[in-house]
């Protein structure tokens, strides 16, 4: 074998070697650029220095005119096939728009002049709204009126939010009390926990936001007492988390929203932005610094936003764990 | 000497080309054979076609799912211990419907023929309509007893596992309204030492049932009658090892006897003969019309070829 053999013999080898090796090297994930918008419509620059779970990933509304301009968006909310619907109070209106941001239908609410305070997509797609202590009915897809939710002590409806299951918990208030209502995706109601805020507190609390995990736990938060309670899917009263100041963990100002993920997060709206609370203690996490009035938790577990013009979709980190 | 150079230089070179085309086929399917290699398990388990889950507790999450059953069209039923919850999934895997099972605690699900889905859970059954998930009834347990487990039989109506009063056990055959058609009173404690705990079971066609037992660590096999025959372990378990782990039990048309034990798979004959030992975790399992497999890992599921 002469020298010319040898090289090329060591070449092979090389080449053998840079083969096996690339074969055992697992393929290299694709880089995610955090700062990339998704959404269609989206003109506005890009945060570049917020945390990545401050910087939306999609947005809704901000270059949009017409029929699918915003006014004063303050609700929103998902379906489970990642639908989306904003409600514009000012308008009247609810917008819904595809997954991937793209405007599809809207549709008109009743009683649109009076205080609408409640939207909520169920795991059936109907979508719920309160609006002047009312509770209606729509097809999402559609628009088209269902029926109305009768209280039998009458008209209070304030919040709704999606069950994991179907259907929808709503708060209800009167003079006298405050009730936790679940409500059937046929809207047919279920139970009613009479009582269940204002009797945990020992006062009247007012208005009341409501969520709901997938343990069926009830959260209600109320701005008079600047705190979250937590309810058992039974009624039962288990715990109760916040106060008012600007600290972690704390609420200033009037909560606007209150929703919960699946990874055991709640997520709770003020004049400060959006705080993260452990479900388990009300730990705080996290603060976002993001503009959001009605947010909302989609079944991937990201988070969304309503800002007045628009709304804005946040991929949120799970908490830390515990090991 | 110029001849045998030649010669040498010519197999030399033979060699290079077929060194190099190997090089290049390993260069261009090096990752994807690296990705088949870590998800395909060696043996006769299928290949993993599908695998779905995230762990937590939102819609289509999963924080411990640890039964699992398929009906005739490919949904599958994923039952979660920890939220008391059947989630029905596509054959996709899309979530297509969600239920909460009143005693939180959900010990195993059966898919039976008719659409009827049978769930026990902490100590009682209740009938669903599988596709709508809508609740069809309690099913009353024979003689006071308590249900621990449930598996559909071939033939319609499923075979249940319960604790009867007085520390016995009870196998009963029902039909597909949950209605009693027959019971065999201590059908384990009568040919064990102990009676059963945390059981799993299951039917193969012929309408023979396995009862995996983790009171006695052992596999206890019945004629379709309810008349024992043997019992037996698995691979480096044999009957009475404490250190048995029986998480879940399926048959599939082939003979093979599927048996999950945390962290493996096992694969034996319907004789309790050990082929196959899988490194998997592995909980719930259950078989399609297919003969597909289905693997079910606290917080995702997965769906393997039929067995080759």
């Amino acid at each position: 074998m002469n020298n010319a053999h040898r090289r090329f013999a060591v070449l092979l080898l090389l080449l053998c070697a840079a083969a096996l090796a690339a074969a055992r090297k697992p393929p290299k994930p694709p880089a995610v650029d955090p700062t990339v918008i998704e959404g269609v419509a989206n003109d506005a620059p890009p945060i570049f220095k917020a945390p990545p779970e401050e910087v939306p990933v999609l947005r809704l509304g901000t270059a949009a005119k017409g029929s699918e301009r915003m006014t004063n968006v303050v609700l929103v909310t998902v379906d489970p096939q990642g639908f989306i619907y904003t409600g514009d109070v000012d308008a009247g209106r609810v917008l819904r728009f595809t997954p991937e941001g793209k405007f599809e239908s809207l549709f008109f609410i009743a009683e649109p002049r009076r205080p609408w305070t409640g939207l909520a997509a169920d795991r059936g797609g109907i979508v719920f709204v309160a609006t002047g202590g009312r509770l209606f009915r729509y097809a999402g897809a559609s628009g088209t009126l269902l029926g109305e939710v009768k209280h039998p002590d009458g008209a209070g409806f304030f919040h709704v939010a999606p069950r994991p299951d179907s259907g929808v918990v709503a708060s209800w208030h009167n003079a006298q009390r405050d009730d936790l209502v679940l409500v059937g995706g046929d809207g047919a109601i279920e139970t009613i926990h009479r009582d269940a805020v204002s009797g945990a507190a020992g006062e009247p609390v007012g208005d009341v936001l409501v969520a709901m995990d997938g343990r069926r736990t009830i959260y209600a938060a109320a701005d008079r007492l600047h705190a979250v309670c937590i309810f058992k899917f039974t009624g039962e009263y288990e715990n109760r988390f916040g106060s008012e100041g600007d600290e972690d963990g704390q609420f200033s100002g009037p909560i606007a929203g209150l929703t919960a993920d699946g990874q055991g997060q709640i997520f709770v709206s003020d004049a400060k932005g959006v705080s993260v609370l452990l479900v388990k203690d009300g730990s705080f996490v996290r603060r976002l610094e993001v503009k959001g009035a009605g947010i909302a938790i989609d079944d991937d577990d990201a988070l969304f936003a309503a800002a007045g013009t628009e709304v804005a979709k946040y991929r949120v980190p799970p908490p830390p764990r515990d090991d | 000497m110029s001849k045998l150079v030649g010669w040498a230089s010519k197999r030399s070179r033979t060699a290079a080309v077929i060194v190099l085309v190997l090089a290049c086929r390993a260069l261009c399917a090096g990752g994807l054979a690296a990705e088949e290699t870590a998800k395909t398990p060696p043996g006769r388990l299928g290949e993993e076609v599908l695998r779905f889950g995230k762990e937590g507790i939102g819609p289509s999450q999963m924080t411990r799912v640890e039964s699992v059953a398929v009906d005739p069209e490919g949904f599958i039923y994923a039952a979660d211990w920890e939220l008391g919850r059947v989630q029905r999934f596509s054959p996709a895997g899309k979530l297509a419907g969600l239920v909460y099972v009143e005693p939180e605690r959900i010990d195993a699900v059966a898919y039976e023929r008719s659409g009827v889905l049978f769930v026990v859970g902490r100590y009682q059954m209740f009938r669903y309509d599988a596709k709508t998930l809508k609740l069809l009834g309690q099913v009353e347990a024979p003689g006071g007893g308590e249900f621990l487990t449930v598996a559909a039989r071939p033939t319609g109506g499923v075979v249940a596992v319960l604790e009867a009063p007085g520390i016995s056990d009870d196998i009963a055959f029902l039909d597909k309204e949950g209605k009693l058609e027959r019971i065999l009173h201590g059908a384990i404690d009568k040919v064990a030492e102990y009676t059963v705990r945390d059981p799993h079971v299951a039917v193969d066609a012929q309408g023979f049932f396995y009862v995996a037992d983790n009171g006695n660590y052992a596999i206890f096999k019945f004629t379709p009658e309810g008349r024992y025959i043997n019992r037996f372990g698995y691979e480096g378990h044999p009957p009475g090892d404490s250190e048995t782990d029986l998480q879940g039990i399926a048959l599939d048309g082939r003979g093979n006897l599927w048996v999950s034990g945390w962290r493996d798979l096992y694969l034996v004959t319907v004789d309790g003969r050990p082929r196959q030992r899988y490194e998997m975790s592995a909980y719930g399992l259950a078989v399609s019309d297919k003969g597909e497999l289905y693997v079910t890992d606290r917080t995702m599921v997965r769906r393997y070829a039929a067995a080759k």
